[in-house]
């Protein structure tokens, strides 16, 4: 008896877990909060060190909206940084809070909540270094 | 008259400065496919940044990938591509750098359709391959846009398919680029 309740309950978690779909952005706890130029800085310093810190966590940056990119499928990109720096902070909006992306103005200081994925760093000098974010969601804007 | 020549050769030099293609197109909003379905099993991902630039005149083509970037439908098979296959805390990115084949058989000025072969080296997990694909190139508006299907093998990037998923995950795997590339300034 008390296998066969054993076994029904593995089945339900197997099952559960098999077809668990990713957690909202907005429920998972971030690791780190920081702001766009300083989490930038800490890349081009050393984007070794950066990688092993920050590599598939989940962050909360601050930022100045420098360009808001929309694509041809309506996916949005949040691009936090300076003005006249081409290195960024690109953050790719998650598909459940991509609308959220289009109340949003070039300039606004906003908070993006979203895992960090990887860093590019510009060898050719015309690009600019960016440190991306997927599976992003506005958590303020001012 | 001499004065009138004088500023059409100018005119007509702007002009014909306007009317050329541009060198270079990069985007970093690319998307790249990832499937390695199999008998049992729907394994699709999707990667909706990735980086790109090409070379229009000497028909180089690089992109770069995120692969804690690709987004799948569960959770479980998120976390076994990322920690099991790919190991993308080792291994953040994939890359690939190479030529397109037929470069001057494709007119970057005038608006169409072209056939484009691409070979190059694709690094995956630490390993890198020759891959090629017959690819297209779409200008439109002063925009390319670059289709490509890559078919590889995950064991070829000693990616390893335990024998118990072997029906759920194919080690036939197709990547496919779909690209609209900018012109680069500067």
């Amino acid at each position: 008896m008390i296998v066969a309740v054993a076994v029904i309950a593995l089945s339900f978690y197997g099952g559960h877990e098999y077809f668990r779909a990713n957690a909202d952005i907005m429920d998972l706890n971030e690791s780190f909060h920081t702001d766009a130029v300083g989490l930038l800085n800490e890349f081009v310093s050393n984007d070794t060190l950066a990688t092993k810190k920050y590599l598939g966590r989940i962050i909360v940056v601050k930022g100045k909206l420098n360009d808001l990119e929309k694509d041809e499928k309506g996916y949005y990109t949040l691009v936090l940084g300076e003005d006249g720096i081409m290195s960024s902070i690109r953050c790719s909006m998650d598909a459940n809070h991509n609308q959220e992306a289009s109340t949003l103005k070039k300039g606004m200081f906003i908070s993006v909540k979203g895992e960090l994925t990887g860093y590019n760093a510009d060898g050719t000098g015309l690009l600019g270094s960016d440190v991306v974010l997927n599976r992003c969601a506005v958590k303020n804007q001012e | 008259m001499k004065k009138f020549n004088v500023w059409l050769g100018i005119f007509l030099l702007i002009s014909f400065n306007g009317l050329k293609a541009q060198d270079k197109y990069f985007t970093k909003k690319g998307k790249v496919y990832f499937s390695a379905t199999a008998k049992m099993e729907k394994v699709e991902a999707t990667n909706r940044a990735a980086i790109s630039v090409m070379d229009t005149k000497t028909g180089n083509i690089q992109f770069a990938v995120m692969l804690k970037g690709f987004e799948f439908e569960k959770a479980l098979m998120q976390e076994h591509f990322n920690e099991n296959y790919v190991e993308s805390d080792k291994f953040p990115k994939a890359e690939f750098s190479g030529m397109v084949l037929n470069n001057a058989d494709i007119q970057y000025a005038k608006d169409g359709l072209y056939v484009a072969k691409v070979k190059g080296k694709l690094t995956l997990h630490g390993q890198t391959k020759e891959v090629e694909a017959e690819g297209k190139i779409t200008v439109k508006n002063g925009n390319l846009l670059l289709n490509a299907d890559f078919d590889i093998l995950l064991s070829d990037f000693k990616i390893d398919i335990p024998n118990l998923v072997k029906e759920n995950i194919s080690n036939d795997t197709k990547i496919s680029v779909d690209c609209l590339m900018e012109p680069l300034k500067g």
